[in-house]
């Protein structure tokens, strides 16, 4: 009897409805997208930067391990001597193919100086892919724009560190 | 020795070239020509009863005489003991019998060895490519002489492109005669048999579902052979969707291929990160630190709990529920935003590393996801009260796709799939991995193997997952999360530039990457769709030798056409949402 009462009823769609008139009247959790935006959590991987010191100077030096740790070759690095001072280096040249990267954060893992920072943007889309291409200049500009606190210079950061990025005078001398 | 390859040897002392028993899993090396002697005697011996062919796969050896080897992974339920079966083949013969005969799930592991290496099987019932198209004939890409690129378009890398490029000229819009004959061609033996009596004709209908259709959640395409509307013969065509991820991982270190797994599964990049680190740890031998095992347990259950939300919701939807989905995708971003707080990413997560995790659980990361444990069951009562008893639910799931036990077995399904026709095969249970055998939970098993049983089955599993992941929050010790091992893990990098130790190991792993020691080893992970597995040849080198990827959905696939034979078109879309496929992962 119970079960022909069901039958006709259509009871178990009327406990499905009655659940989907509970929720009429729970907070909505839509966000009305380009209007609205969510909050990122920090560290989040989205379009790559190159990052400076405090004192403006870039922090790259050129090793080259972010592209030998990517795993889409999007990166590419030409390395040089900074010019009248032949124990730094610097990125003469760095070029990166956003059509190719998966945002994997290896290079950021790889970078010994944390020259490269994932930064919180992620509307990149854009009508021509070869605007994707993106050399130093524009990767510095991201960099400035997504992380305006810099850090100190890495030679205020510590005392003995095995950099190349540092002039020779700074290097702690041997006691003769 | 091990008693499997002991009694092989005995039963067949001529075919047996050699036995090992690397990686505690008895491996025999036989000749081509014996396989199927000892194949069936593998299968039908009792003490042995190796049911289920987990994955075929094939590596290729140019400087050898015998240029390639053929390695079936076998598995036995009753007996829970895996065996791997090595033969050689001859460059200029590159034939062996087709075991199709013993375990229909080798049809389509088959054509994939075909597809890849070039390898011909005997007597194998449909002999074709699987993951490239049917006309290409560049030849076979995982030989060793095939360029990583292609043979025929290169990419070229440069980064100051052609800003004046030529139009592209005129595409021929006609398609070649060959082309439009492959369907009718492999339909054959169907065909045309109703003779035309003038009016009233009687013959097979073909029709194309897919590639881009909603329902196959993804690009699959399904060639059927329609009688009125039943299903008489359902030929699948995959690889739109094929990346060459098994190639690529040739020219990548191991490390560089964590971040591609991602894509595999995308919709449960974790366990495919697990499954693929897994192996690579086996194979160096690399014991993890507790923190970080109970942490990759965790996560792990996660994304299970948001893999089957996603089943649910999109199977309902294509049943033509529509609320189910709202709701669970409101679950899923729960979660997703929980991984996105840990890694940053949401899809993509690149979360494992070799020897641990990559980012520690925060305090409060542990209290959202107390807080989301506390509520989940409710929600799982209220996807309940929607279809559970819904008679449009229950009329489009009972009765439909059944398959039985021993169908399921020889079709080497797994996970919910296999467990839905009451086999209680989980890789979780059977060789416990992660923090998995310090927890209590129970594998949820139905009966009749019909779509409503693999639903039930995966309810029961999220349930299951919360008591996991609940089981492990209350446990979760201190410690490190990456295992002390210099020379394969990364130092940390605050040291990187402070000692000059950590600052020369750093460049070494991140440019050369670490050194497995030669061997082969493959293992078997729980994902939520099934048995994932990774099979890693190493020769010593930084990169795999030969990485294969054994991935449930595409072994899934190939028991499509025995379940859907007699059905409506209308229920080939539940059996797409029953597999729970992933083109991602089926086509690699
Ligand atoms: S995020 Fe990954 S893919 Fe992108 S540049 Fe860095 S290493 Fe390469
Ligand atoms: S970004 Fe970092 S890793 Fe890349 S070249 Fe510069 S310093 Fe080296």
């Amino acid at each position: 009897m119970k079960a022909f009462l069901e039958l006709v009823t259509f009871s178990e769609i009327l406990v499905g409805l009655k659940e989907t008139f509970k929720h009429l009247f729970t907070p909505s959790i839509t966000l009305q997208y380009p209007h609205e935006k969510r909050n990122l959590p920090n560290g989040y991987r989205g379009m790559l930067s190159l990052l400076r010191y405090s004192d403006g100077v870039e922090k790259c030096v050129g090793c080259d391990l972010c592209e030998a740790a990517c795993p889409s070759r999007v990166i590419t690095v030409v390395s040089a001597e900074v010019p009248g001072e032949p124990t730094k280096r610097y990125a003469k040249e760095f070029f990166m193919d956003m059509t190719r990267c998966i945002f994997c954060g290896l290079c950021v893992e790889a970078c010994p100086v944390d020259a490269l920072g994932m930064t919180k943007e992620y509307e990149w889309a854009v009508y021509d892919k070869r605007s994707l291409h993106l050399n130093k200049e524009q990767l510095l500009e991201i960099g400035d724009r997504a992380f305006p606190e810099r850090e100190r210079p890495v030679q205020d950061q510590y005392h003995n560190v095995a950099t190349f990025n540092i002039g020779l005078p700074q290097i702690p001398q041997k006691p003769s | 020795m091990h008693p499997v390859c002991e009694a092989v040897q005995k039963a067949f002392p001529e075919a047996v070239l050699g036995v090992s028993e690397a990686y505690q899993t008895p491996t025999i090396e036989v000749q081509r020509d014996s396989l199927i002697p000892v194949a069936t005697f593998l299968r039908e011996n009792g003490d042995m009863d190796f049911d289920h062919i987990t994955d075929i796969c094939s590596v290729d050896y140019p400087e050898d005489d015998e240029r390639f080897e053929v390695v079936y992974f076998l598995h036995s339920l009753p007996h829970r003991q895996r065996v791997v079966i090595k033969t050689k083949v001859l460059e200029d013969d590159p034939t062996v019998e087709s075991v199709t005969s013993i375990w229909q799930g080798a049809n389509f592991l088959e054509r994939e060895v075909y597809d890849l290496m070039g390898i011909r099987f005997q007597n194998h019932p449909d002999l074709r490519r699987i993951l490239l198209p049917e006309d290409y004939d560049e030849g076979h890409p995982l030989r060793k002489d095939f360029p990583t690129e292609g043979k025929g378009w290169r990419c070229s890398f440069d980064f100051f492109p052609d800003l004046a490029e030529q139009p592209r000229s005129e595409i021929d819009r006609d398609a070649a005669e060959r082309e439009r004959q492959v369907f009718a061609r492999s339909n054959g033996e169907n065909g045309h048999q109703g003779e035309s009596d003038g009016l009233q004709r009687e013959e097979e209908f073909l029709l194309n579902m897919g590639p881009q259709h909603p329902a196959t959640h993804g690009v699959l395409r399904v060639v059927l052979a329609l009688k009125g509307e039943r299903i008489v013969k359902a030929t699948v065509d995959t690889g739109y969707l094929h990346r060459g991820v098994e190639k690529l991982a040739e020219g990548l270190t191991y490390g560089q291929i964590i971040p591609h797994t991602d894509r595999l599964d995308y919709v449960c990049a974790m366990t495919n990160n697990y499954a693929y680190v897994r192996s690579v740890e086996t194979l160096l031998g690399l014991a993890v630190p507790e923190r970080s095992e109970y942490i990759r347990t965790i996560v792990a259950e996660m994304q299970r709990i948001i893999g089957h939300l996603f089943w649910l919701g999109t199977q309902a939807l294509d049943i033509g529920a529509m609320t189910v989905f709202f709701w669970t995708f409101r679950e899923r971003e729960e979660l997703l935003d929980m991984f996105e707080a840990l890694c940053g990413a949401r899809l993509t997560l690149n979360y494992f590393r070799v020897g641990g995790v990559d980012s520690d659980f925060e305090p409060d990361l542990v209290a959202r996801l107390s807080r989301f444990l506390d509520e989940f069951p409710g929600h799982i009562d209220e996807y309940d009260t929607l279809l559970a008893k819904n008679r449009i639910w229950l009329s489009r799931t009972k009765d439909v796709a059944v398959i039985s036990a021993e169908d399921a077995i020889n079709f080497g399904l797994t996970g919910p799939v296999i467990r839905g026709s009451g086999v209680a095969y989980d890789v979780r249970k059977f060789s416990p991995y992660g923090a998995y055998g310090e927890v209590e939970w129970d594998v949820p098993v139905g009966k009749y193997g019909d779509t409503y049983d693999r639903y039930w089955v995966r309810m029961e599993e999220m349930r299951q997952c919360c008591r996991i992941i609940r089981g492990c929050l209350d446990r979760l010790p201190d410690g490190p999360i990456m295992a002390d091992a210099p020379d394969i893990v990364p130092p940390p990098k605050e040291q990187v530039m402070r000692d000059m130790q950590s600052h020369i190991h750093h460049f070494i792993l991140f440019t050369h990457g670490f050194h497995p020691p030669a061997g082969a080893v493959y293992c078997p992970t729980e994902s939520p769709k099934g048995e994932l597995g990774f099979y890693i040849v190493s020769d010593g080198s930084a990169r795999p030798y030969r990485m294969k990827i054994r991935s449930p959905s595409f072994v899934h696939l190939g028991a499509l056409d025995h379940m859907s034979r007699g059905y409506l078109v209308s229920d080939l879309v539940t059996m797409f949402g029953t597999y729970d496929v992933v083109m991602g992962e089926c086509d690699r």
